[in-house]
């Protein structure tokens, strides 16, 4: 008999409102073990509101969330950001991506600091990531405010992987970058999937990249999944431009 | 006035502006990390120094043992305004001043009804002596003493944030809480931390400030706490260091004033400048916002 591995992430019928707005309803995705998953869409979509409801940031108005770390499963629907992460989801923002007033050191430590519970493990942690990012390394003294787009993210997705997490929620991980820069975080973070074994959902809008690093995309039309499939297929379907076209 | 003279009150602007500065460094604390501006927190410090004449009362007879007893009760304020005046409120910066106003209104007048509302003489660690540094220049010990203990909390304070977790967790929610909690901060708890640091803040300055006048009443706390106030907006809200240097300035500004001119311009002193450095920089001197400017 065969042994069903449960999702990594499973989401059914999600459904997200502020006040009488309904940002989203009937999101159903999953995310499987070793999977890069992209939610996508146009602007306004409501791919955010989605991401910010698993993540815990708002609280989800109906629906399920399940979280697998390998051993349980976990109904985090609802539950308070915090906890996810201590449950091994790691959260990459899009908005404020470092704490500018703290140097990169400092940036990196925090990620582990209140999640490892052990401070030679935290220090551990930080040499090793600090191999893996030199340029972070070049810069581990400077306030995380002095660096420059992409190596603010970078920091961000280095912090975000200083606890070992299972999964990580990226919030438009190309926004504001230049092209060339955009090609290496999207490197890094297929990277990160297949070596650290971290899984990944990424809301996007810049389809390409993501399609190019994403095993299956969602891609999401006013509140709604429109369709989904595999990358090839989500890329050679008409339906894609449709959404963006809003024909 | 004569330049020994001034020298003097020098040493005694510095130890008022150290208060200064710690008040508004207890401000600070939960305005600029939590975005709570907490107008009980004169009350705060009022307490501390009531807890401290309670426990003398109460029949303890050791003016350390008591000062913690204050410092104590001032904690113990600061983590309860946290859960009733301002948790149920979160998010609501109109709401939660009205709130922590109401509460350190219902504070004052509470101590003021229980004491009558006379002031109280606040016992000292020792009597003053005063020493003879040099071409007559004279410091009392209790001065020293403040001075010292002024430093001591403030170094404790920049330690607190610069190296232990707590601190680090109250430094990252100042910046965002959001990544505070994707870092697994639980907000809540931090946030009490801060008003329960705070609090002990509050306990610190409204003892030192007994100590200097040697009395408190159930008021002290409204004027010392809008001195904090002027000090956190002068400095730069989200700025500790700021808050010492602006601090220190105020109070040598003060003792300076009465100094030369009366004590009638102390007060004059510190709101006329403030709404000066107001009008050329509005971010404050080390605020956030000026800081960028400066930048670009």
């Amino acid at each position: 008999m065969k042994t069903v591995v449960p999702p990594v992430l499973n989401v059914e019928n999600l459904e997200v409102r502020y006040g009488a707005v309904v940002a989203a309803t009937g999101i159903s995705l999953t995310v499987h073990r070793g999977e890069v998953v992209a939610l996508l869409g146009p602007n306004g979509a409501g791919k955010t509101s989605v991401l910010h409801a698993i993540m815990g940031f708002v609280k989800p108005a109906a629906g399920s969330v399940s979280f697998f770390d390998g051993r349980y499963v976990h109904d985090i629907a609802g539950l308070e950001a915090h906890r996810m992460a201590h449950l091994g989801i790691a959260i990459v923002p899009s908005a404020q991506v470092v704490l500018p007033r703290m140097v990169v050191e400092e940036n990196l430590e925090v990620g582990g600091l209140f999640l490892l519970h052990d401070r030679t493990e935290v220090h551990r942690r930080m040499t090793a990531l600090f191999e893996r990012f030199p340029v972070l390394a070049q810069r581990r003294k400077q306030y995380a405010a002095t660096l420059s787009g992409g190596e603010q993210r970078q920091l961000a997705i280095a912090r975000g992987l200083m606890a070992k997490p299972k999964l990580m929620l990226l919030d438009e991980p190309s926004l504001g970058l230049a092209p060339m820069i955009l090609k290496e975080i999207f490197a890094l973070l297929r990277r990160i999937n297949r070596e650290d074994g971290v899984d990944i959902l990424i809301v996007e809008q810049n389809v390409n990249k993501a399609l190019e690093i994403a095993d299956r995309a969602y891609v999401m039309r006013i509140g709604g999944i429109d369709f989904s499939g595999t990358s090839a297929e989500v890329a050679e379907g008409e339906r894609l431009k449709d959404a963006y076209l809003g024909t | 006035m004569y330049l020994p003279h001034l020298v003097e009150q020098l040493f005694i602007g510095i130890s008022t502006g150290a208060i200064y500065a710690i008040v508004a460094i207890g401000f600070n604390l939960v305005f600029g990390t939590m975005n709570v501006l907490n107008l009980a927190h004169g009350a705060t410090m009022m307490l501390g120094s009531y807890g401290l004449l309670l426990a003398y009362y109460l029949g303890l007879d050791n003016f350390w043992l008591a000062a913690v007893a204050g410092i104590g009760l001032a904690i113990i304020t600061g983590l309860t305004i946290e859960r009733v005046a301002v948790r149920p409120l979160r998010g609501h910066w109109w709401n939660t001043k009205v709130a922590t106003l109401g509460v350190g209104l219902f504070l004052e007048n509470l101590v003021a009804l229980i004491t009558a509302g006379f002031p109280k003489n606040v016992p000292r660690p020792f009597n003053p002596t005063y020493h003879e540094l040099f071409a007559g220049i004279e410091i009392s010990d209790v001065q020293v003493m403040l001075i010292l203990i002024s430093i001591s909390v403030m170094l404790g304070m920049v330690a607190f944030l610069r190296r232990t977790p707590a601190g680090k967790a109250i430094r990252v929610l100042a910046q965002s809480p959001d990544l505070a909690r994707s870092v697994g901060i639980n907000v809540d708890r931090v946030t009490l931390i801060g008003f329960g640091v705070s609090g002990m803040l509050a306990g610190v300055a409204g003892i030192l400030n007994a100590m200097t006048y040697g009395s408190t009443y159930p008021f002290v706390g409204v004027t010392l706490g809008l001195k904090g106030i002027v000090v956190l907006i002068v400095a730069g809200i989200g700025n500790m260091r700021g808050c010492l240097y602006v601090g220190l300035a105020l109070g040598i500004a003060e003792t300076m004033a009465i100094g030369l001119g009366g004590s009638h311009y102390r007060d004059l002193i510190a709101y006329l400048s403030m709404v000066l450095i107001l009008l050329v920089r509005p971010h404050g001197l080390f605020g956030e916002e000026g800081r960028v400017e400066r930048e670009v």
